[in-house]
Formats: structure tokens, C-alpha cells, sequence
């Protein structure tokens, strides 16, 4: 035993702390040692006489002006509210409680909604159908829209009211105060904050950021770690061996971190997860799917009050019984989650593949939903690929088999039931439903029954924006005819059939149509995009065969007039002979011949102000389309036709006309005379202003020769020609 | 418990039996404190304060600071009585609280050295109790020249007379250190004494 030892084993023995098998070795150098002897006695001295000092002690009366300074200095104290403001939110169990549901609460809410707006709705937004059990106005969710400065604020709110509540402030100010901290006290301080963490970065997963998330959740840990472990090494009583010990306990935490920080970083990020979301938006109901991440939120909200409620928070007490009562809701929301997170049954896409030109892409919800669509409606859905032989859902492959095969009633009877049990949005549906008819505009002509039937069950059962305004329509008729020409018939003239609508400015409309529709076609094939035929609508096109025949086999009821394309421009057929209006119901409509006026057989009478006498207000114009004569009521326009083009024999005139302005008081139409040349009356014939705007007369001279008048006559309404044609037939 | 046994008796003659029934008073008196009895705070102050002074004293070597951190104490002890977890451990609380108020004013203080003051013979004062001899004024100018550490660790044992164990428990700090420090607080007395 060296003299320093032996002086503080002689210390400790004063005191009665030394354990007696060091008493002998103290004992024996002791006897050796004169130094230590005249300390021993020094110390014995000098202790005697500390106890001995005298001290000041107040009376009664001190006491009373003790406890009456102490009373009123806390009274007194400029800070004492404050001091109690600052320290109630992590020393008080009901205010920890309440700021941390309030910070962590709006925290989850902030970012299930910005997941809900920023992933969901998308998929609502660009589906051609919502089902019954989708969400209803995915648009109005749009304003609900959190900020990414609302984010980070609730972000930084959680930092800063979780750290409050864990103590850091009581630790901060200790270690102002320079106070020896605990390490208990500052293990539980910061294991408080590392559970922060995960919840100040649940913006990042709103977004679906995944390998941040986990990239700055353990950063958040480690930076955590470490400034724990420097507190205790500096600033708390631990001795040495302690502090390797938790050093060496700090590394392995730190390893897994940076373990987890670079796996994090091979997570999905927002593209990868899209498909995903996009598959479960169409195969669970919004209810269901908003209710899973309800409740899976609460779940983390409530298991994240109630961990850091376990956790002691510095110098704070109690909470303990309502932290026990959030964990176990919170684990009974995660089990209640688990088990609706399980019942969704996301679709599996499953191709299936009939030939390498055939192939559709088949979703089911379950055996009793399936859904099937073309693949080029469904190529941006390839999440999951799956052969035949990997998914034996019977109903699933019945339905593929069914499109591919074109077992039709197999294919509705699929369809029928989809719409009954849609859980989500549709995409590339309507490109399918397309496939069953013929589309016209607005209208879908289904050639069957059982396809109206099943395309109109869907529309009913589902919010279809894309159908949404579609007439869906049986075709219970046809039109067909031949096509003559002086030289025999005409094969390969293209003919279009324009719908006639109501009105007084049906034939207006109808060249409306017909300008935009060849408008369009020039332009397509100037480009030499498209095929000018792939710019028409075929339903509505057909092309004469060898013997000029020509046939619309699906034509709805309603009233047509038929258009040739020539190879310039579109017309009417005012320069043939006129089926005029061709009125369609139920069965097929046989036109007569039409005979085409071809090169000399006809020439366009002039409509310019030479050429005619008029009584009334006739206006001559040359419009968009050519030469107009618009004459006002009661107007009469008259034209002599040179004697020396009208021998004995027929003529055919050809008037597109229309009146504007009320019902025709007075008959508007065309009277065509022959005289002899002594002026005498040979021939006469009416033509009332035909309702399609499009008509027609015959009139014969018999074997004579003569002029020929023709004298347009206007009614009630401003009439307005716009072509006039004569025909010399032989 | 055994710290408030050490607070109110002089330790070397306690009773064991006696001992425990004063820190049951105390604990009591605690108790009704953070209930809100203002009451007990009188009978609380008139059982703990000649300790408290005592301590204080040891530590500061000054009559004013002492009175000046042991007020500062109680009215700590008022602010913070209801975060005391543990009514029994109130001895060790309250002590702390003492020690921890007499560094903080001895540290405000020290532009002003006490060793100086002491050594120009003006002396602080004791109200009215004149240091009489010369051995105990020199023992007042060793204690001033050591540490507020070792003042603190002699005051805990020599003064107060508390256990090692005890010390560690109102320190925070391992029973090793505890005895290591006393002894160096002892052997730099020892030194300082016989300058």
C-alpha cells in the first residue's frame, strides 16, 4: 500500500467506510510509516474541529422571516409564469398528451390528404368511368390541396412541440445551468425525439418519396444517437468503462442505420408506385380504400402518442395509464387496418394472348367482376404480367377467351356483371364498348339488341364521362340504290348519307356538315396523314359496286340526303338525278335509279344579274360556295333558255333551293313553261320548293320545238337559290 | 429515506428508530406542501432549516451568501415541490438544491475573492459570533482556498455527516468517487491548513 492509498483508506476508516479487509493492510503501513501517522493524526485533528465550527442558526423569529421572504419571493417572481408555461407542455401528462396529438395529427392528416389529392384523384380524373362506389366529384377535392409550405410547417411544428414535450428544454437548461444530467434522463429525452422523426418526415411519404423518407428518418435517428451519447460522455456522471460500453452499444444502432439509409435508397419512388395506385384505384372502392388509410393513419397517430407517452419525457410524471390506452387502440387500428388492407383485392392485370397480332388485357376485382379491355387501351396499366397458366381464375380467363374468340354472349354476360360490381375507375372502355358498334358523333349505333342492352346497363351503372352524352341507337334500317351514267353504270363513286335534321335550315346543315367534313379530308390528305376515307365516317360511306350499285346497312330512322365525293370536293347530288330527302324507318328504303348528268348531258344555268328579269328585291351574291340569288318575299326571277339548246324532246331541271324566314304563306317554287314559237303554251310544270332543299321536274315539249322559261318564284320567306341545273334528256 | 434521518439529527448520535420517524414528518409535511397546504411550508422550513444553513455555510464560508442561497433553496422548493416524484427523497432534493444555489451565488460572487477579504483581517461576519481564535480563522482560510467542490464534499461529510453512500446519491455521482474525492478534499485541507 502506497502513502496515498493509505491516506484514503485511513479517510474512509475515519469515517467508518473502509471494509475491514483493507483495514490490516492500512493498519500495517500505518505502523511503518511516521509521514502517514502525523497526517492521520492532522486529519483527525482538523475533522474534530470542522464539526466544531460554529454556525449562525436563526430562532422562531428567522424562520417566520424565512418562510415569509421565500413566499413572497415566489410571488414576486417576474418569471414564474413563464417558467411554468415553458415547462407544463413536458412535465404535465395532459398537456404532453394533448400538443402531441394536435402537432402528430395534423402532421398524418396534412399528408393523407395530400397523398389522397396528389395520387388518387389523378386516377379519377383521367378515367372514362367512375363506378357507383368511386369517388363522386374528384374535383372538388382539388381546393383541399395542401401547400408545401402548409407541410412544412406542420413539419416543423412536430420538431418543435415533440421536442418541447420531450423536456428539451428542462435539458437545455440544465446544461446552461451547468447541472450534471442523468443518463436515463437523457436516454429517454432522446429516445423521445428519434420518434419524432419518423412523423416530421410523413410529408416526404404523402409524396411517396420513399428512399427520402427513409433516408432522413435515419439520419434524424443517428443524429439522435450521437447527440445522446455526447451528453452522457460529457456532461452526465458515467465512469469509463460505462462509456465504451454504450459507445460500443451506439455503433451498432449507427451500422443498421446506415444499413437502412442505402437500402432506402433502392425503394420505389412516385413512378414506380403510380401503376400500383392506378390498379388499386380501379379495383377498390374509394370508401374502402380512403377507409384503409384512415384507419392505418389513426393507427400510426395513436401508436406514435402512445410510445413517446412511454417514453419518459425529462422531469416530466404520470400519462403512463393514457399512453397504455392510446397503444392499445393504436394496435387495435392496426390490426382493424391489416385486416381491411388484406380484404382489397388490388387487380392482377393478366394478359391474355390469342395470336401475336390478338391480345387483351384482362382486370378482375374478384372471379364475379371481370373486366376486359383492347390492349391498346391498356398499355399504360402493364404493372403485372401474368401468363394464363399463373392465374386460374375461371371467370377471368372465360372473359378473355370470350373477346378474343368473339363469343359474343360470353362477352356481354362479363361486361353485365363488371358493371354490376365496378369497384373503381375504368380506363380504355369506351375503345372497347366502341368495338361493338358503330360510333356517329354522339350517337353509338349497336347493331343488336343485346348489345344495347349491355352497353346501356353500363352506362346506367356507371358515371361515364366519356359516354356520357352518347345516343345509343339500334340501326333498324338501310338505304340502297344504283348509280347510271349515259355511258352504262358507275362503279367506285364514293357516297356519303347526311343526316337531315329538323328545321328550317336542315339543308344549311346538312352542307354545313358536308363542307367541314370535305374541309377536313383535303386537309388530311394535303398532309398525307390519313387516308381521306379514314376521315369519314363509314357508317355513313359507302362506294358503288360493278353495276353502280351502292348500299347504308345500318341506318337509323330519320331523314337523309345523299352526297357524292368526286375527287375534288363533296356535293350534293343536285347535279343527278335526286332522291331529294330519303326518309328512313324501319326496314330497308330501295331508291330509284339515279342517272348522273355527266359533261354535255347538263350545264348550271348562270345565276348572275344578265341572264335573269326580276320583279321584287333579287339580290345576286357569289358566297363561299358559289353563286347565290336571294330574293326577298314576293320576288319573282325569270330566265328564257336559248331555243337554239332546247330542241323537241325533255328536260330535267335540278333546283337546290332553301327559304328562310317562316312558313311559306305563299308557295315558293319553280314553274318551268315551253312556248311555241308563236308564243302559245305547249308545256307547263310545277316544282314547290322541295323540303330538303333539293328537287326536281320533268318537262316535255312532245315532238316540238319551243323556248323554255323557267321563273323562280319566292313565298312568304326570303328563298335562296343556290344551284340550278338543266338536263336536255334525248 | 435514510438522507432524511442524516437532515435532522446529528448523525453520529441518531437513533435509528427516531430517525425514520423525523423523515416520515418530513414526508409528510411534503406531501400536504403539494397539496397545496402553505402551512406545512412553515413547520417543513423550521424542520430543515438549520441543516440547510449549515450546509450552506460549509460550502460558502460566508453568512450572507449562505442566507441569500438557502432563501433562493425554499423558494425553489416552492416552485418545483409538485415534480417531486418521490416525497421521500426530499432530503436529497432539497440538499442539492442548496449546494447547487451556493455554487451558482459563490460563482457570481468570486471577482470578489473571499480569501482576500479574509486575509485583510476584515473577516465576514457570523452574526455576532466573532471567529475567537486563531486556530479557527485559520481554518476558515484553508477552507476558502479550496475548491467549492472539496468545500462541498467536507460540509456533506464532516458537517452533516452523511454517509458516502448517501453523498453519491445527493451528487449523482459512484461511491468511488465519492471516497476518492473526500480524501483529496481532506489531504488539500491538510495542506491548506499547514501553509
Amino acid at each position: 500500500m502506497t502513502c496515498d492509498e493509505c491516506f484514503e483508506a485511513f479517510s474512509a476508516s475515519v469515517d467508518g467506510e473502509l471494509p475491514s479487509h483493507e483495514q490490516e493492510a492500512m493498519n500495517q503501513h500505518l505502523d511503518d510509516c511516521q509521514d502517514c501517522q502525523r497526517l492521520r493524526t492532522r486529519l483527525l485533528s482538523l475533522s474534530a474541529e470542522m464539526k466544531g465550527q460554529p454556525f449562525a442558526e436563526p430562532g422562531p423569529e428567522g424562520v417566520k422571516a424565512l418562510v415569509e421572504t421565500a413566499l413572497a419571493g415566489v410571488r414576486t417572481s417576474r418569471w414564474g409564469l413563464l417558467r411554468q408555461l415553458v415547462r407544463a407542455p413536458y412535465e404535465h401528462w395532459l398537456w404532453r398528451l394533448g400538443l402531441r396529438l394536435a402537432s402528430l395529427g395534423t402532421v398524418t392528416a396534412l399528408a393523407a390528404l395530400s397523398s389522397i389529392v396528389g395520387w388518387l384523384l389523378p386516377c379519377y380524373s383521367g378515367a372514362e368511368a367512375v363506378s357507383r362506389s368511386g369517388l363522386p366529384d374528384p374535383q372538388a377535392w382539388a381546393a383541399w390541396t395542401p401547400s408545401p409550405a402548409a407541410s412544412l410547417g406542420a413539419s416543423a411544428l412536430v420538431l418543435l412541440i415533440g421536442a418541447w414535450t420531450c423536456g428539451l428544454p428542462g435539458l437545455l437548461g440544465d446544461l446552461w445551468g451547468e447541472a450534471r444530467l442523468r443518463p436515463g434522463q437523457v436516454a429517454s429525452t432522446m429516445l423521445g425525439l428519434v420518434l419524432l422523426g419518423p412523423f416530421a418526415a410523413l410529408p416526404l411519404l404523402g409524396q411517396l418519396e420513399l428512399a427520402s423518407y427513409g433516408l432522413v428518418c435515419s439520419l434524424w435517428t443517428a443524429l439522435c444517437l450521437i447527440a445522446g451519447f455526447a451528453l452522457v460522455a460529457f456532461k452526465a456522471p458515467r465512469p469509463l468503462p460505462r462509456l465504451a460500453l454504450d459507445f460500443i452499444a451506439l455503433m451498432l444502432p449507427l451500422a443498421g442505420l446506415e444499413w437502412l439509409a442505402r437500402a432506402s435508397m433502392e425503394w420505389p419512388g412516385p413512378a414506380e408506385c403510380r401503376p400500383t395506385i392506378a390498379v388499386l384505384v380501379a379495383s377498390v372502392p374509394f370508401a374502402s380504400l380512403a377507409g384503409a388509410a384512415g384507419v392505418l393513419a389513426l393507427a400510426a397517430l395513436l401508436l406514435g402518442c402512445g410510445l413517446l407517452g412511454w417514453v419518459p419525457s425529462y422531469r416530466g410524471t404520470g400519462g403512463r395509464a393514457a399512453s397504455t390506452l392510446l397503444l392499445l387502440g393504436g394496435l387495435g387500428c392496426l390490426g382493424y387496418g391489416v385486416v381491411r388492407a388484406g380484404a382489397l383485392h388490388p387487380i392482377s392485370p393478366l394478359r391474355a394472348q390469342l395470336s401475336g397480332q390478338r391480345q387483351a388485357y384482362l382486370l378482375a376485382a374478384s372471379d364475379e367482376n371481370p373486366w376486359l379491355l383492347p390492349s391498346t387501351a391498356y398499355a399504360g396499366l402493364q404493372v403485372e404480367v401474368a401468363g394464363p397458366g399463373k392465374d386460374p381464375r375461371a371467370a377471368r380467363l372465360r372473359a378473355a377467351s370470350a373477346y378474343l374468340e368473339w363469343d359474343e354472349p360470353a362477352l356481354l354476360r362479363a361486361l353485365t356483371s363488371w358493371a354490376d360490381n365496378a369497384p373503381g375507375v375504368a380506363w380504355g372502355l369506351s375503345a372497347f364498348v366502341d368495338s361493338l358498334g358503330y360510333r356517329n358523333g354522339p350517337s353509338l349505333e349497336l347493331p343488336t339488341e343485346e348489345r344495347q342492352r349491355t352497353v346501356g346497363h353500363l352506362i346506367a351503372e356507371l358515371r361515364w364521362r366519356v359516354l356520357s352524352g352518347t345516343v345509343l341507337s339500334g340501326a333498324t334500317g338501310s338505304v340502297s340504290g344504283a348509280i347510271e351514267a349515259a355511258n352504262g353504270p358507275r362503279q367506285g363513286l364514293r357516297l356519303r348519307l347526311l343526316s337531315l335534321p329538323d328545321g328550317e335550315h336542315a339543308l344549311a346543315g346538312a352542307l354545313a356538315t358536308l363542307q367541314e367534313e370535305n374541309r377536313w379530308a383535303g386537309e388530311l390528305a394535303a398532309s398525307g396523314s390519313l387516308e381521306t376515307d379514314l376521315s369519314l365516317d363509314k357508317a355513313r360511306s359507302a362506294v358503288t359496286g360493278p353495276q353502280g350499285e351502292f348500299l347504308f346497312p345500318r341506318v337509323r330512322p330519320g331523314r337523309y340526303v345523299l352526297a357524292l365525293l368526286s375527287e375534288q370536293k363533296a356535293s350534293l347530288t343536285y347535279n343527278a338525278s335526286l332522291p331529294g330527302a330519303i326518309e328512313v324507318r324501319d326496314g330497308p328504303v330501295r331508291l330509284a335509279p339515279i342517272r348522273l348528268s355527266m359533261g354535255s348531258e347538263g350545264a348550271s344555268l348562270p345565276l348572275d344579274s344578265k341572264s335573269w328579269r326580276t320583279t321584287g328585291t333579287v339580290e345576286l351574291s357569289i358566297g363561299r360556295d358559289g353563286p347565290v340569288m336571294r330574293m326577298q318575299p314576293g320576288a319573282t326571277a325569270t330566265i328564257i333558255v336559248d331555243n337554239e339548246t332546247f330542241h323537241a324532246g325533255k328536260a330535267r331541271i335540278k333546283l337546290l333551293a332553301t327559304e328562310r324566314e317562316g312558313p311559306a304563306a305563299r308557295p315558293a317554287g319553280l314553274l318551268a313553261t315551253i312556248f311555241s314559237r308563236d308564243g302559245r303554251t305547249i308545256a307547263s310544270a310545277e316544282l314547290p320548293l322541295p323540303e330538303a332543299g333539293l328537287g326536281e321536274l320533268e318537262i316535255s315539249s312532245g315532238d316540238r320545238d319551243g323556248y323554255l322559261q323557267i321563273a323562280l318564284l319566292s313565298g312568304a320567306g326570303t328563298l335562296e337559290v343556290r344551284g340550278l341545273r338543266l338536263e336536255v334528256l334525248p | 429515506m435514510s438522507v432524511a434521518l442524516a437532515y435532522e439529527t446529528t448523525v453520529m448520535s441518531a437513533g435509528l428508530a427516531g430517525a425514520t420517524e423525523k423523515s416520515e414528518e418530513v414526508r409528510r409535511l411534503v406531501l400536504r406542501l403539494q397539496d397545496g397546504d402553505r402551512t406545512a411550508f412553515e413547520a417543513l422550513v423550521a424542520r430543515t432549516q438549520r441543516s440547510a444553513y449549515r450546509l450552506g455555510y460549509s460550502v460558502a464560508q460566508d453568512h450572507h451568501l449562505c442566507q441569500d442561497a438557502v432563501q433562493d433553496a425554499y423558494i425553489s422548493v416552492l416552485q418545483n415541490i409538485r415534480q417531486l416524484r418521490d416525497p421521500s427523497a426530499f432530503t436529497t432534493w432539497f440538499t442539492r438544491i442548496v449546494i447547487n444555489r451556493c455554487k451558482k451565488l459563490l460563482k457570481q460572487k468570486r471577482p470578489q475573492s473571499l480569501t482576500e477579504v479574509v486575509e485583510q483581517g476584515k473577516g465576514p461576519s457570523t452574526d455576532g459570533l466573532e471567529e475567537k481564535t486563531g486556530r479557527r480563522l485559520q481554518l476558515k482560510k484553508a477552507l476558502l482556498r479550496l475548491t467549492d467542490t472539496d468545500r462541498t464534499m467536507l460540509g456533506l461529510r464532516e458537517v452533516q455527516g452523511y454517509s458516502y453512500e448517501e453523498i453519491a446519491e445527493i451528487l449523482d455521482i459512484p461511491l468511488g468517487t465519492v471516497k476518492s474525492r473526500v480524501a483529496n478534499a481532506r489531504r488539500r485541507l491538510i495542506q491548506a491548513y499547514d501553509v
